[in-house]
């Protein structure tokens, strides 16, 4: 997919009759470091939960390295489109109009009953979605997340945390993880909480704990949704370093924050989010020095 | 036989309480673990999501057997197997087995709702997290959603358990009615032995109280040890 390794296709979500997403496409390059900003209720967390599936976009695709997560979305495939039966009845009453305005036309839930779009249509659909899906299971355990209220599980001891989900995924043996796992809890120098419970634990070294966790798993790009805004002020400092760390390294990350010295610092790109769109996008400097949109020079009027 | 000689034949049975005292744990015991058992698994099936037709059908079947179960007294259920037995083998059945799936059947129903309470109660952030990783929702249910929604539900499970102990005691009436040669548990003792004379029974009524009492306290003091050894593992 262009190589992007995360491709957010034409998301639609609606919570009930409130429509969250409005069509966001965006994507995101191997080894690229975005921040997404946006005033709350702008959509950037659904958007951000989106890529993993932790909410199921109601339209549109998520693409992870070529692999489809979602169901296909036929408005999304011209080939697919224009062999559906509501299609063609356009195309013959509209006597040879253009195929994208027929398209546009097109009501997306009329899309979604199948069985009365023919027989071409869905076979066409099945092919596409056998081909490049891929089970919503793996393909998380190649994304990993970071929460804004840290879910480490509070029945597990840290390493315990850790080792859980590559060794029950079989992605690592016992011994494997656990040695992984203590070597990234020497990286964060807490290698001392082990056999610790989270409840005895600062919320910074929960968070802390929380990203290796995930980086346990070698995950391929990895999603940060807030994850200073639970914390006290003086131990946001310690889990933006250790989220600089991991951009220095290289690692693909996608980070919901309202940290703007962060995104300033660390980003190669920022998103700005409104109204369940993506307003504006560019380099931090674009963005933070000459920003083009009403609704961005409010928002950081605001923040800055 | 004066009052004093059937009090004292009372004691020379002492051996006898014992056993059904043995009877009427093992039934309890039995049930709990039978009950616990059902419980977990229709928890599990209510609070699912309801993604597939298999797991709506079988929600259906959960909420049926939970409004039934809890529906009926539990008298009610017991006499019904107790008779069915009857009705399908022609004879009463002498083993543990009938009372204790009747009486697990009745608690699971219960313990369904106990435990389905304690997962709604662990934070949704749990679960994400572990689905974040790629775990199936089963995985994470059994590992992380369920061992922090057993602990939360330790002390109602109690409550249900010492009600189930208490509730055995019912099993006599009906073995003793049909059967006479019974003994299953304590109150059924008494009037096997012939010694039914109301001063001579109420005495039997206060050991047996007795025993009942001391029973829960015991289990009451295994509850806060369960429950202080589960808040250990938090610190």
């Amino acid at each position: 997919m262009n190589g992007n390794l995360i491709e957010v296709r034409g998301l639609y979500k609606y919570f009930g009759k409130l429509q969250v997403l409005k069509g966001v496409s965006c994507g995101i390059k191997k080894g690229e470091r975005v921040v997404v900003l946006g005033a709350s209720g702008s959509g950037k967390s659904t958007m951000l939960r989106c890529m993993n599936l932790l909410e199921k976009p109601t339209y549109g695709e998520v693409w992870l390295d070529g692999n489809l997560l979602t169901p296909v979305d036929p408005y999304l495939h011209e080939e697919i489109i224009t062999a559906s039966r509501t299609y063609k009845k356009m195309q013959a009453a509209s006597n040879g109009a253009d195929s994208a305005e027929l398209i546009a036309e097109i009501k997306k839930e009329d899309l979604l009953h199948e069985k009365h779009e023919g027989a071409e249509y869905a076979r066409k659909m099945k092919a596409f979605f056998r081909e490049h899906y891929l089970d919503e299971n793996q393909a998380r355990a190649k994304v990993g997340m970071v929460f804004q209220h840290f879910n480490l599980f509070n029945n597990l001891t840290v390493l315990e945390n850790m080792t859980l989900a590559p060794v029950e995924l079989k992605l690592k043996t016992k011994e494997e993880a656990e040695s992984k796992a203590m070597e990234l809890l020497s990286m964060i120098g807490l290698t001392d909480k082990a056999n610790a419970y989270p409840s005895t634990l600062s919320g910074g070294q929960k968070q802390r704990i929380a990203i290796v966790r995930s980086l346990c798993m070698d995950p391929q790009v990895m999603l940060f949704d807030e994850p200073t805004s639970a914390l006290d002020p003086e131990m946001v400092g310690e889990v933006l370093d250790l989220m600089k760390r991991l951009a220095a390294e290289g690692m693909t990350m996608v980070v919901v924050t309202h940290e703007i010295g962060f995104a300033r610092e660390v980003a190669d790109r920022v998103l700005f989010m409104a109204d369940g769109l993506i307003a504006e996008s560019g380099t931090p400097d674009e963005i933070f020095g000459a920003p083009k949109c009403e609704r961005l020079r409010t928002f950081l009027s605001k923040v800055l | 036989m004066t009052f004093s000689e059937k009090i004292a034949k009372l004691w020379d049975l002492r051996g006898l309480f014992g056993e059904s005292l043995g009877y009427s744990l093992l039934i309890a015991f039995g049930a709990v673990v039978l009950g616990f058992i059902i419980g977990v698994i229709l928890a599990v099936i209510r609070i699912a999501p309801k993604t597939n037709p298999v797991i709506k059908a079988l929600d259906k079947i959960a909420v049926l057997y939970i409004t039934v179960i809890r529906g009926t007294p539990t008298l009610v259920q017991l006499l019904i197997l107790y008779n069915s037995v009857l009705v399908w083998f022609k004879r009463m059945p002498t083993n543990l087995l009938v009372p204790i799936i009747a009486f697990g059947i009745n608690s699971g129903a219960y313990m369904a709702e106990i435990i389905r309470s304690g997962i709604s109660a662990v934070d949704v952030g749990q679960m994400e997290a572990g689905r974040s990783m790629g775990l199936s929702w089963l995985i994470t249910m059994r590992r992380v959603i369920i061992p922090q929604a057993i602990k939360t539900v330790v002390p109602t499970i109690f409550n249900e358990i010492i009600i189930l102990v208490k509730e055995t005691s019912v099993v006599s009436y009906i073995v003793l009615k049909v059967n006479s040669i019974q003994k299953y548990d304590l109150l059924g003792m008494a009037e096997k032995q012939g010694l039914a004379t109301p001063a001579c029974y109420l005495v039997f009524l206060f050991f047996a109280a007795l025993l009942y009492l001391t029973i829960v306290m015991l289990l009451t003091f295994l509850q806060h040890l369960i429950e202080r050894r589960l808040k250990k593992n938090e610190r």
